[in-house]
């Protein structure tokens, strides 16, 4: 019988930090997320770095806890996000609309802590080329930026790992064990080795984002959790260099920022019932490109390349307009709440605050405990805050055009040596897949090796293989014949999952099926349909990944 | 540069384009072409489909399945071409496509009446009917047979561990469903090519490496190990201009049969197709013109008199009697899809546009469904002359279409490709020189 | 066609669809491989998407040498070219290219040419000969452009040499314009010095305007493709000089009647071939010359392969295995010839030194004026 003192439940951010923090207090804890790591809301968020500026006026605490919590990941973890700075840009029907919101804003910034300058149009244009040049007012905030959402979690579970911690993806808590009102453990289905398993433990802390009222339940507790998703649409360009904000009351299409090599828009809101049936809804998708080009113009003109929707994780109640509901987190005390012994809610928040969430649960979980131990996550550095990062001498090293050697770093982070290294000893695996985001065949590797890849899928994430413009097309079956090789993946199971990963791309490309879009698709139906022939065969073939609700196309 | 004037103009430089201007040129008429770039025809796999399903049926014999599908699908081309004839038609068109292909000295094998079952480099099977003859290979006919997938090391475009691998698991349960009698065991290894040792290669400098003399002596040494006892080995690219003679001799040299597998996308079978026929084009007396975009059509009392073309800097205007449009479907942008609806942009011809419930209707769709993606069935209404159709109307007396820009088909699904482009240039091209008469 | 700016080319990446038809035939992505160069299914489809990292391509972007084979075959029409240099562009900003392209361009700021001599020797060339010179106030119906290469570069004075003798012998009324004449900007726009080319543009086109020009013929393809393109010249016509002596010897006004006894493969440059299509005027005046075998060799006309020497590339120290002008003189060595003919003086260069690199004894490199000259009395 497996034993563990702390079960947490749920591999997103704030699921992350939390064991990280458990792992770096020394308590032997275990990571349990029914998907992929980060396959939940934070997986599918904005990615941003947040000041807190566009809490304000509306919701100070909020804000101020993205200021400060910002803060501290700027010194613990420089080297997983980008400082972009940000603006806030309003027009004339903005300023009709609220003339004081403007100063509003900034007086709001001012008590929260948050640094912001108002700047004249002009300045804001050099800044930004692209704005639209019928803006009439921006502030600039020096601290936001985009945070990658995938390096944030797997960093954080690499460093957790290191301090003893057990990551395990694909397990899925199926039931919460009671004796009574205790908490006791959990019944686990392991997915990928298709087995069912108990874990007895002192205390389970879920960190499920939208899904902790499920959880909740299964423990016999309540989470007035309302899962709130909003959609986002991806350009095929940087088509800003910051992150850019609308100077209005947070309303929908308010944000563009950068993500790698593309950008997003966002964002809508509306409450639903079941974060696993989350339909994009066509006209908001539509909005969101109207709402963008507003701020962007040339947005209008380029190529979209999918839109998306995830759960936010209000905590609330119900009849509150999810705008207007506060962003702040909360930590959950079933004990006193349910009466429930041993277990613990964490949710709400950001991704940006999930250090202080982990900080919030695992100080309560210790009580539970009975155990002393300080977080010192404030202040320790993510695991690759070291490494050092030398673009041209990693080139030269791995005998690798720069260019290349960039976007390995875009996409692995400052661990991408180590994916690297096998390259010395076995040249080929340096070939990258397809001409296309040059994925070397090493950072594949690595991600499965490493990073707990397991399904195509998954490796996407790690690698954004197939993120680009060719949907998949021309590297899927590349990485489906690794995971032969390399991994000795059933052939007939990486046909399933080749088919699988199409298909959830395909969710988000369908939305946006004109244009150039359907060009490219046409290309992927050549190579998979005409010469591959997946139209027949792979007709029997099951869906690879574990389906929580519905189906997403 | 000035404008020519020529009997026929034909728009679209892929296979359909060509194989009408071809035609027409033989017969002895003044034929031009234009064609903006390269489009789908380059990205072929060097397999020439005919028909490989009927609704999701395997088609073994395509004669059989097209007499059945004239019957129960009468907007498809091969219907349009005439159910009566349509044989006949497709008899004429690829043994002269056959015949174009030979004079270039590449050879193209395979009968009208027989469907092979081809193995593809991600590791599935499909059903095709013609092929360069260093790919025909039918794995049906697999008796106790040994094979081998050599992969370049340093080519990731063809794994050889996945596609026999693949073969081993996924396709022989379904063969032998297919024949009983279907028996083989498939291995891999992985080579160097020599001279591409280093970093990483494309199927196009292994296939031009070979090409060489020396370099094609050496790999056959490389492989003449493992080739022992094996009675098939397949190459990613068995070459560049040639595979034929490249084929012949790792034959002699090893013992074995050899084939090259059909290419995934960059293709060298589709670049060299492509310019095999670009070439018997210029032979055959077609004033090609490369780079040149159609912009314009000019028309008058219902006939095209001109079309007006950018070609290099300028714009040239181009008169005809007749002209062929052989544009193509959505990659090289024959047809667009725009948001409110499929357009064809050179004469504006009006295409039928489904109404709006079809478009959510293909978004709940899976990507590759087995009756194909809606997108596909877009395309210019023709009748049997091939004429363009606007509300069941000709559109227009002396204009043509033919090749993936029709309506009523879907290549992808019925593996249908270069049969359907084939039948419907010559068709197109007859009728055309029917009309100069 | 409509203006080239940044934004208007950069967007036209997102029509790539990754299918590889551009790298089929670039050929750099064959000889230097895609191990130095990232090809340009990359350069057109992917490195406009992420502006902020252009700099990272200082090391690869400059061995495109703008031959457009690219472009002539991408199912969305990209200007992958154009898209190459915008993107050069931004990186010659961060200063961050090779000396030799830097040297290049100072020394067309200071002296008017890129080869760093001085503008009084200009017209050295023409001591001995006789040619009007608009810079000393004579006037004419024909502006010969000659170029920078066709002006300074000894073995290309050759050729404008013979380019004089043709037209003299042909009473065409033809002037330079000396010292006067500035580069017409072409290496310094590849390279991605825009402002640079804009100053020489508006200091060559008032030139033209102060002479009263109506007609240029140019030497170089370079120049041609420039000043017909680039330039907004909208009263003057612009011809390559195989476009304006196959006017002449058709019309009858030049005859070449000495027998040369030549055998020729015809090498296109891509500027005058593959990029304004004229392919047949320089084989029709090498046809035209008695004696003269022509063969073609394989990949000709829009097929043709680069030389190598273009978009600021002939100032790049290329390793031999990579040089595309290595993998080209192989080619038409094939044919057996012994001329090789070419009409740019990029790929005259570039030939030559082929040549010198293998050690072929055999084959001659010449320009079509030159072997047109030596057939005329």
């Amino acid at each position: 019988m497996e034993k563990k003192s702390v079960v947490v439940i749920g591999a997103g951010s704030t699921g992350a930090a939390t064991i990280r923090d458990l792992s770096m207090r020394g308590i032997d804890a275990v990571l349990l997320e029914r998907g992929d790591l980060c396959s939940g809301t934070t997986g599918k968020c904005h990615g941003m770095l947040h000041s807190g500026g566009r809490y304000v006026p509306q919701d100070k605490e909020g804000a101020s806890e993205c200021i400060r919590e910002t803060k501290v990941l700027l010194k613990i973890a420089p080297h997983l996000l980008e400082l972009t700075g940000g603006m806030f840009v309003g027009f004339e029907e903005d300023e009709k609309a609220d003339p004081n919101f403007k100063d509003k804003k900034i007086q709001g910034c001012k008590e929260c802590g948050i640094p912001v300058e108002e700047i004249s149009v002009k300045k804001a244009l050099e800044i930004e080329p692209s704005l639209s040049p019928e803006i009439t007012s921006a502030l600039w905030l020096p601290i936001e930026g985009s945070l990658h959402e995938f390096h944030f979690v797997c960093y954080m579970c690499l460093d957790a790992k290191r301090h003893g911690a057990d990551i395990r993806p694909y397990n899925e808590v199926i039931e919460i064990l009671r004796d009574g009102n205790t908490v006791t453990g959990v019944r686990v289905k392991d997915h990928i080795k298709g087995r069912i398993y108990e874990i007895r433990s002192e205390a389970i802390i879920s960190a499920s984002g939208p899904w902790a009222g499920k959880i909740a339940k299964m423990a016999g507790a309540n989470v007035p959790i309302n899962p709130t998703p909003g959609v986002m649409v991806v350009v095929n360009r940087r088509v800003v260099n910051h992150v850019i904000n609308r100077l209005r009351r947070a309303a929908d299409g308010d944000i563009i920022l950068p993500h790698h090599t593309t950008s997003i828009i966002g964002t809508t809101s509306w409450p639903v019932d079941d974060p696993d049936k989350l339909p994009t809804p066509k006209d908001h998708v539509e909005r969101m490109i109207k709402d963008g080009s507003r701020m962007i113009p040339i947005v209008e003109k380029c190529r979209l390349l999918r839109a998306f929707s995830a759960a936010r994780p209000l905590i609330g109640l119900k009849d509150v307009p999810g705008r207007d509901i506060s962003r702040t987190f909360e930590a959950f005390d079933h004990e006193k709440i349910d009466g429930i012994k041993g277990f613990i809610t964490i949710t709400g928040g950001k991704m940006c605050t999930a250090r202080a969430m982990a900080e919030a649960a695992v100080n309560l979980a210790c009580n539970k405990l009975g155990i002393r131990a300080e977080c010192t996550t404030q202040n320790e550095p993510i695991i690759g805050y070291d490494e050092e990062i030398d673009v041209a001498k990693l080139s030269e090293e791995y005998g690798l055009v720069k260019l290349y050697t960039q976007r390995a770093v875009d996409r692995l982070g400052p661990l991408t040596r180590r994916a690297l290294d096998p390259i010395k000893s076995a040249p080929y695996r340096g070939c990258w897949l397809c001409t296309d985001e040059f994925v070397t065949r090493a950072e594949i590797e690595y991600a499965v090796r490493n990073l707990w890849g397991h399904f195509i899928y998954d490796i996407r994430r790690r690698t954004r293989q197939s993120m680009g413009t060719c949907r998949g097309g021309t590297c899927s079956h590349v990485v489906a014949g690794i995971q032969v090789e390399e991994f000795n993946w059933d052939p007939v199971d990486v046909h399933a999952d080749l088919m699988s990963i199409l298909k959830l791309r395909w969710a988000g490309d369908k939305l946006l099926l004109w244009g150039d879009n359907l060009r490219q698709y046409k290309l992927n139906e050549a190579i998979y349909s005409c010469l591959g022939n997946y139209d027949k065969l792979g007709q029997n073939l099951p869906f690879s990944m574990p389906v929580f609700g519905e189906l997403p196309w | 540069m000035v404008g020519k004037d020529f009997d026929v103009l034909v728009i679209g430089g892929g296979a359909s384009g060509l194989l009408s201007a071809i035609y027409l040129a033989k017969k002895g008429l003044n034929v031009g072409l234009i064609k903006k770039a390269a489009g789908a025809t380059q990205m072929t796999s060097g397999l020439f489909d005919v028909l490989g399903y009927m609704n999701d049926e395997l088609v073994f014999n395509p004669i059989e399945g097209i007499k059945r599908l004239t019957k129960e699908k009468m907007g498809h081309p091969y219907s349009i071409v005439g159910a009566e004839n349509v044989i006949e038609e497709l008899e004429e068109a690829t043994s002269f496509f056959k015949k174009i292909v030979a004079e270039a000295n590449h050879g193209y094998e395979g009968e009208l009446s027989k469907n092979i079952l081809a193995v593809t480099p991600l590791g599935t099977y499909k059903p095709t009917c013609l092929a360069p003859k260093w790919m025909y290979l039918n794995v049906l006919d697999f008796r106790k047979s040994k094979l081998l997938f050599v992969g370049v090391r340093n080519y990731t475009g063809v794994n050889p561990v996945y596609v026999a691998r693949s073969f081993n698991s996924f396709l022989l349960p379904s063969l032998v469903k297919i024949e009983k009698e279907v028996e083989a065991q498939a291995e891999a290894i992985y080579v160097y090519v020599p001279g591409l040792e280093e970093g990483a290669v494309t199927s196009f400098e292994v296939g031009i490496a070979l090409d060489d003399e020396e370099n094609l002596k050496e790999f056959a040494r490389r492989l003449s190990k493992d080739a022992k006892g094996v009675d098939f080995i397949f190459l990613p690219a068995l070459g560049y201009k040639k595979p034929m003679e490249n084929q012949r001799y790792l034959k002699d040299e090893l013992g074995t049969e050899v084939i090259e597998l059909p290419s995934v996308v960059p293709s060298i079978a589709g670049r060299r197709l492509m310019l095999l026929l670009e070439d018997a084009a210029v032979k055959s007396g077609v004033k090609v013109h490369d780079a040149c975009k159609g912009l314009l059509a000019i028309r008058s009392n219902g006939e095209c008199t001109a079309i007006r073309a950018s070609y290099g800097r300028n714009e040239i205007q181009m008169e005809a009697s007749a002209f062929i449009l052989a544009t193509g479907s959505y990659i090289a942008e024959g047809l667009v899809m725009e948001k409110d609806g499929v357009k064809e942009p050179l004469f504006e011809i009006p295409i039928s546009t489904p109404p709006n419930e079809t478009y959510s209707e293909w978004a709940k769709k899976e990507p590759f469904p087995s009756a194909g993606h809606p997108s596909s069935f877009f395309g210019v209404n023709v009748d049997k002359t091939m004429r363009p159709l606007s509300n069941q109307k000709v559109f227009c007396d002396n204009l043509f279409a033919c090749g993936s820009i029709l309506a009523g088909y879907d290549y992808a699904t019925e593996k249908s490709g270069l049969g359907v482009c084939a039948v419907t240039a010559l068709t197109a091209a007859k009728e055309a020189g029917e009309y100069i008469k | 066609m409509s203006e080239i700016t940044p934004v208007r080319i950069l967007l036209e990446s997102d029509k790539c669809i990754r299918c590889g038809n551009c790298f089929a035939v670039c050929p750099v992505s064959l000889t230097a491989r895609m191990n130095k160069f990232p090809g340009p299914k990359h350069i057109g489809g992917d490195i406009p998407r992420p502006t902020h990292e252009f700099e990272v391509n200082d090391d690869n972007l400059f061995l495109c040498t703008a031959c457009c084979a690219c472009r002539d075959v991408c199912p969305g029409n990209i200007s992958i070219e154009e898209i190459t240099r915008v993107v050069r562009s931004k990186i010659v900003e961060s200063g961050r290219f090779a000396k030799t392209l830097k040297d290049a361009l100072e020394s067309t700021v200071k002296y008017g040419n890129p080869w760093g001599l001085p503008r009084s020797e200009r017209a050295k060339w023409t001591k001995g000969l006789t040619v009007k010179d608009l810079s000393k106030g004579e006037k004419a119906d024909v502006l010969l452009f000659v170029g920078c290469t066709n002006a300074y570069d000894t073995r290309s004075q050759e050729v404008t040499k013979s380019m004089a003798k043709i037209l003299n012998k042909a009473k065409v009324d033809f002037g330079i314009l000396g010292t006067d004449e500035s580069c017409c900007g072409e290496p310094v726009r590849w390279i991605g010095e825009t402002g640079l080319f804009e100053e020489l543009k508006q200091r060559n086109t008032e030139l033209f305007e102060k002479h009263g020009v109506s007609k240029i013929v140019t030497m170089s393809p370079h120049c041609y493709d420039t000043l017909n393109y680039y330039y907004d010249l909208k009263k003057t016509k612009v011809q390559h000089y195989t476009e304006f002596l196959y006017e002449l010897v058709h019309t009858g006004r030049v005859k070449p009647s000495k027998k040369v006894n030549m055998r020729i493969t015809f090498h296109d440059p891509c500027t005058l071939g593959r990029k304004h299509k004229v392919f047949d005027e320089p084989r029709e005046i090498l046809k035209s010359i008695p004696g003269v075998d022509l063969i073609e060799m394989e990949r000709v006309r829009d097929e043709g392969f680069c030389c190598g020497g273009g978009a600021g590339r002939v100032w790049l120290e290329t390793p031999v295995k990579e040089r595309l002008s290595v993998a080209r003189l192989h080619e038409a060595s094939k044919t057996k010839p012994d001329v090789v003919a070419t009409s740019c003086p990029w790929c005259l260069t570039q030939l030559e030194d082929a040549v010198k690199t293998i050690g072929d004894e055999h084959v001659k490199i010449k320009d079509v004026a030159e072997i047109f000259a030596e057939s005329i009395e």
